[in-house]
């Protein structure tokens, strides 16, 4: 993320460990439909987290981003097995793959690809 | 997560800030694709890769997935339409969201969707993972469907792959399909950030 202006975002899988670091308040009635395919609520489509609502539990970089990494390429990663999940991004014909194990690791990955700066995040 | 150059914090899920001198910026989300590393590098041979070299010694949440805790500081809103850990793929459409239980996605393989108007495909891209497409294609609406391990569509009989979303064989051939953006979130993940949202399942 070189500068705000540039802060252009993948969203990629999000584990739900960030509704784990916050707290959201208020409860909202659902409506049911077991045996519907489509299963409509009631609440607001968006409850946005209030300032106030957040804790920290980890001190920054407790869990290290990587930044610009190296990458290798398909033939030089024999260590990878094709039945890994992996993240794929492709923008303006530039490929990455993220493995999975690497993103639980580091949970955010900063880098340009294809023009952009992006951050994957899991 | 936090950005190194105004310390503001920021969502995951929504990529908006809600802390911090940024707060109330929202980021652009991106498509991306989860899928088997076999099948991305077939679809893309010239793909970069992050190497291994990276990735701590063991998967520090290996027993979070397992377990049945939700959340770090515990539960804050219930939904029972499906169980908290399970995953779902999520989409907003003019900013109403919509989340499609990831287990349907992957027994159906293909599932033909419309959505405020927008007609949307999922297309499983592994046994645990799916892409969403819009399948509006030159003005024409397509409907897709399985065919053994391909995936066809109605109206022409084009033949297309799921990782890519283009068409590798038929009238279509060589077209892509626009990808959505998506999310793949725990359930109870989902529905705290948008506890009137829709559910396919």
């Amino acid at each position: 993320m070189s500068s705000r202006r540039s802060l252009l975002w993948v969203m990629v899988a999000t584990v739900a460990l960030v509704a784990g670091l916050v707290a959201v308040a208020g409860r909202h009635s659902i409506a049911r439909n077991p045996t519907g395919a489509v299963v409509e609520s009631g609440g607001p489509s968006f409850d946005a987290i209030r300032s106030d609502e957040i804790q920290s539990i980890l001190p920054q970089d407790a869990i290290p981003a990587l930044i610009k990494p190296a990458y290798l390429s398909a033939s030089q990663a024999s260590d990878i097995y094709d039945q890994e999940e992996v993240i794929g991004v492709v923008i303006n014909g530039d490929a990455r793959a993220y493995p999975l194990s690497t993103l639980s690791a580091h949970e955010i990955v900063d880098d340009d690809v294809g023009g952009r700066s992006i951050a994957v995040t899991w | 997560m936090y950005d190194h150059e105004t310390s503001s914090l920021w969502s995951h899920l929504t990529g908006t800030a809600i802390q911090g001198p940024l707060s109330g910026s929202q980021l652009t989300v991106l498509p991306a694709t989860q899928t088997r590393w076999g099948a991305w590098k077939t679809a893309y041979p010239a793909t970069r890769v992050l190497p291994h070299d990276y990735a701590g010694q063991r998967d520090e949440y290996a027993r979070y997935y397992a377990g049945g805790d939700a959340g770090i500081l515990g539960r804050k809103r219930a939904d029972s339409r499906l169980p908290p850990k399970d995953l779902v793929i999520g989409v907003r459409v003019m900013d109403l969201p919509k989340a499609y239980w990831l287990d349907s996605v992957v027994n159906a393989k293909v599932i033909n969707d419309t959505f405020e108007n927008l007609p949307l495909v999922l297309l499983a891209t592994s046994d645990e993972s799916a892409s969403v497409y819009e399948r509006n294609l030159n003005g024409q609406t397509l409907t897709f469907e399985a065919v053994g391990s391909t995936v066809h569509d109605h109206e022409t009989g084009s033949t297309w792959e799921p990782v890519t979303g283009k068409a590798i064989a038929g009238p279509l051939a060589g077209q892509s399909l626009t990808p959505v953006p998506a999310t793949t979130s725990f359930w109870f993940g989902w529905f705290d950030f948008f506890p009137g949202t829709a559910l396919y399942k």
